[in-house]
């Protein structure tokens, strides 16, 4: 029987879709690639993607993993017809401890729905990234998400404790245990960024962390970029380390300010976002050591919020960036490179110099606590030799943060769209190792192909099966 | 029995002249770069002969006691590689012991937030163990500060994995596959932590019920009740720790230290989900430890006995297990003798034989460390 007859049979019609409408809305993520897809399911339970993931395997499909689909990098997109196994039906919320703060999801949950929930019981699911409101907590999995507030609390990887696992053998196993320090290797660590190459996760235990009893958020514009990131490694070396740290530059500030009149300055070089949580009393005092930081390094402004509307109109302005980029231009290319702190204002200027040198449209807003850039051109694709100019300063770019000692990406992932560059990160050694990793758990590269590594990773590779 | 030629040679080459002494290996060395070690396994491999890496040996009966055809040593990879100090990130050595960091460290402002009781320990040595300080509730496990690995693989590579960045998801996490693997792997020759700065202050409160009192605080450094009593840690201003100690009723104690390190005979490390903490509490105390210490918040309990019967322990293990835990025994100075020290094994095994088999082809590198005998 057909692959498509044999899933409808197990699912039904209703989901297993592969209509050439659906298959094109399914061939893309929310970056720039796109793939042939044989059909999208929609399982509900690990058992029916254990089945699914047989009946790929029998007949030689390879899979892709797939949540909102609001992936950069391409890692939810398919290279060679691929079947989409889609979890967002299974976005229960199937258990929650209040005393250990953690709870086990489905991996179609919505990030933001998971702390919404949890709003009444005084918890937050930590990794925030700035697709939140439509983001799987798979997704995030998958991934490793980051956003603004993993600069105290760490990335997806430090909140989740454990995950329900489908095989590429169609196994259901759970890595990782609500006990801490499980005997044996730490599998958990490796499938958490993995992209959906080591396997499906079907359930999550994640971490919950305390909702802060008092929050400040301060927004500071400088007009030297300098004097803002000198001011970031102050505050860091100053002995607190803040709930967030963001920085935005001028052309994204006025974006922002066009798109939803947060009430940024508009008239200096750039502007750092702090927020600082905590008891009352560390509030306050880190509150007033970063306005003393910044009023050091020649800050123009000071704008502190402590009341939660106004702490959400500042936020507001952070999270509308990406949007507010769409109405300057029809297309907008995102890179996702860290570079050590101290690093950040050389790494910055060569990115406004290749910019300038390619002639597009930059703007910059980024997690500058953590090192971690956002050069973001806008364009317009329709524009004869426009992408192909974008790709290239993106790629300057790239390199110059990875000559800086950075890597390629801080929170997206690798996907399709940086998988080639990472040699300039690893050399043959280390990709071998890290494709021995892959074949632990997918050896006959099933899950996801072509994803994350390049080819040929893995050294003396006799099957010459890889992609 | 004499090591064979070939690994001899391998050694020399490497400039390298095995000793007969220390442990109880036939002969040991101690390599000054990973391309060495990688020499020396790759030698080792081809000669099947075991590996066992030594770091300060104080924790060498974790995963059982083995004796080794070679023992690798740590003590000459001891130095700084790179502290890029306002990156707050640091690139050591494995042989560097907690007490030549964490003193340079604090100079600086800065901690490492590794376990500093035992000062001889080695950074390597907690990192293969991936064992976590008392700072773990606020500032989470060991295994989350380890940035870059550079690891002499069990095939005789050398591979580097992760980055000296504090946020990276740039390919498969071999840094945090690397810690707690108790050198299954291969040999880490180096790594790269975050580091921490320093808080202004940190003070210790006793308190009379350390499970309550971690519900009501917001984020403490630690909540530790050790067999003598029950103490919060806070970190911050001196004003913010007294109003925080005074948010739960608590005065803090100027001359509380926190416990030290369990030297019993026996050390078991209980753990369980943070929410079972109590109830295995109990079942421990309950064996009569000669020492304990529980960690609200982490679920895990440091348990000594001078001494503690086959069957006594066989019954906690039990009962640990059915909370969903596991009962690990770190330390049994021969008085448990025939115990697993994992118990029930991971569900996993298949998955963890296999990465075994690929970064270990031929079984060398502290064979019979993991659960399962792996």
């Amino acid at each position: 029987m057909p692959l498509i007859d044999e899933l409808v049979a197990l699912l039904g019609p209703e989901r297993v879709r592969h209509h050439p409408l659906d298959l094109a809305v399914f061939a893309k993520d929310a970056g720039v690639t796109s793939g042939p897809v044989v059909a999208a399911v929609f399982p509900e339970t690990a058992a029916e993607v254990a089945a699914c993931v047989k009946l790929a395997v029998t007949h030689g499909v390879p899979i892709v993993p797939r949540g909102a689909g609001t992936g950069l990098a391409g890692g939810a997109v398919p290279i060679d017809p691929g079947l989409l196994i889609v979890v967002t039906r299974m976005n229960q919320i199937h258990e929650i401890d209040e005393i250990g703060r953690t709870a086990w999801v489905g991996p179609g949950l919505i990030n933001l729905d998971l702390s919404t929930s949890l709003a009444s019981r005084g918890l937050h699911f930590a990794p925030d990234p700035s697709s939140q409101r439509a983001s799987t907590i798979g997704g995030n999995v998958g991934t490793n998400a980051g956003g603004p507030h993993c600069l105290a609390d760490g990335t997806t990887v430090a909140h989740i404790l454990a995950a329900e696992l489908v095989t590429a053998d169609g196994d259901i196993v759970i890595v990782g245990s609500d006990a801490p320090d499980l005997p044996g290797l730490d599998l958990r660590a490796v499938v958490v960024g993995s992209e959906g190459t080591l396997g499906i996760v079907t359930k999550v235990l994640v971490r919950l962390m305390q909702n802060p009893p008092n929050a400040a958020t301060l927004l500071i514009g400088f007009s030297t970029i300098q004097d803002a990131a000198a001011t970031v490694s102050r505050i860091i070396a100053s002995g607190s380390i803040p709930a967030a740290l963001e920085m935005m530059d001028r052309p994204m500030v006025e974006a922002v300010e066009a798109f939803v009149q947060a009430g940024y300055p508009t008239d200096v070089a750039a502007v750092l976002l702090a927020e600082v949580t905590g008891t009352g009393q560390s509030v306050a005092d880190t509150t007033s050591l970063i306005e003393s930081i910044a009023h050091s390094n020649n800050a123009a402004s000071i704008r502190v919020a402590t009341d939660s509307a106004e702490r959400a109109l500042l936020w507001k302005g952070r999270k509308s960036a990406f949007g507010a980029v769409s109405q300057k231009a029809p297309d907008y290319y995102l890179h996702d490179t860290v570079v050590p702190r101290t690093r950040l204002v050389e790494v910055l200027g060569q990115i406004y110099e290749i910019g300038e040198r390619h002639g597009v449209e930059m703007l910059n807003v980024f997690h500058a606590g953590d090192g971690n850039l956002h050069p973001l051109v806008a364009f317009d694709a329709n524009e004869p030799g426009m992408f192909e100019r974008v790709r290239a300063a993106a790629d300057e770019m790239v390199r110059a943060s990875i000559e800086a000692g950075g890597t390629l990406s801080g929170e997206h992932g690798i996907g399709i769209e940086k998988r080639d560059l990472m040699p300039l990160v690893f050399n043959e050694a280390d990709l071998d190792a890290q494709a021995r990793i892959r074949d632990a758990f997918d050896p006959q590269r099933i899950m996801n192909p072509g994803k994350v590594l390049p080819s040929g990773s893995r050294c003396f590779d006799a099957s010459g099966a890889r992609l | 029995m004499n090591l064979p030629s070939s690994v001899m040679g391998a050694m020399r080459a490497a400039g390298l002249s095995p000793s007969i002494r220390g442990f109880s290996d036939e002969a040991t060395v101690a390599p000054t770069t990973a391309e060495q070690a990688a020499a020396v396994l790759a030698a080792a491999a081809a000669e099947n002969l075991s590996v066992g890496f030594r770091g300060a040996g104080t924790r060498h009966e974790v995963g059982g006691t083995r004796t080794y055809a070679i023992g690798m040593l740590s003590s000459r990879m001891a130095e700084v590689i790179d502290w890029p100090v306002e990156d707050l990130t640091i690139v050591v050595g494995s042989g560097m012991t907690v007490d030549q960091l964490e003193p340079m460290l604090n100079a600086k402002g800065q901690t490492s937030l590794l376990p500093t009781g035992d000062p001889h320990r080695t950074v390597g040595g907690i990192v293969a163990e991936g064992e976590s300080g008392y700072g773990r509730l606020k500032h989470g496990p060991t295994r989350d500060r380890v940035l870059e690995v550079t690891l002499a693989t069990g095939y005789g590579k050398v591979v580097r994995g992760g980055g000296r960045l504090v946020k990276n998801v740039t390919g498969y996490d071999l840094p945090r596959l690397v810690t707690g693997s108790l050198g299954s792997l291969g040999f880490i020759a180096s790594v790269c932590l975050k580091l921490w700065p320093l808080p202004q202050q940190r003070s210790i409160a006793r308190v009379d019920d350390a499970a309550a009192a971690y519900e009501q605080l917001y984020r403490p450094f630690a909540v530790v009740e050790p067999d003598t009593g029950s103490y919060v840690v806070l970190e911050g201003s001196g004003e913010d720790i007294s109003v925080q100690a005074s948010s739960i009723g608590a005065r803090i104690d100027d001359g509380a230290v926190l416990p030290p390190v369990i030297g019993e005979p026996i050390l078991i490390s209980i753990r369980v989900p943070p929410a079972r903490l109590s109830e295995a509490r109990r079942l421990v105390i309950d064996r009569q430890p000669d020492r304990f210490i529980a960690q609200h918040g982490v679920g895990i309990i440091d348990a000594g006995w001078s001494k503690l019967a086959l069957n006594q322990f066989v019954e906690l293990r039990k009962d640990i297990e059915r909370l969903g835990g596991s009962a690990v025994v770190l330390r049994s100075s021969g008085l448990l003798p025939g115990v697993d020290p994992w118990g029930t094994a991971p569900p996993t095994m298949a998955i963890q034989r296999r990465l075994k088999q690929l970064f270990d082809p031929s079984g060398i590198c502290n064979p019979g460390k993991l659960p399962g005998g792996l």
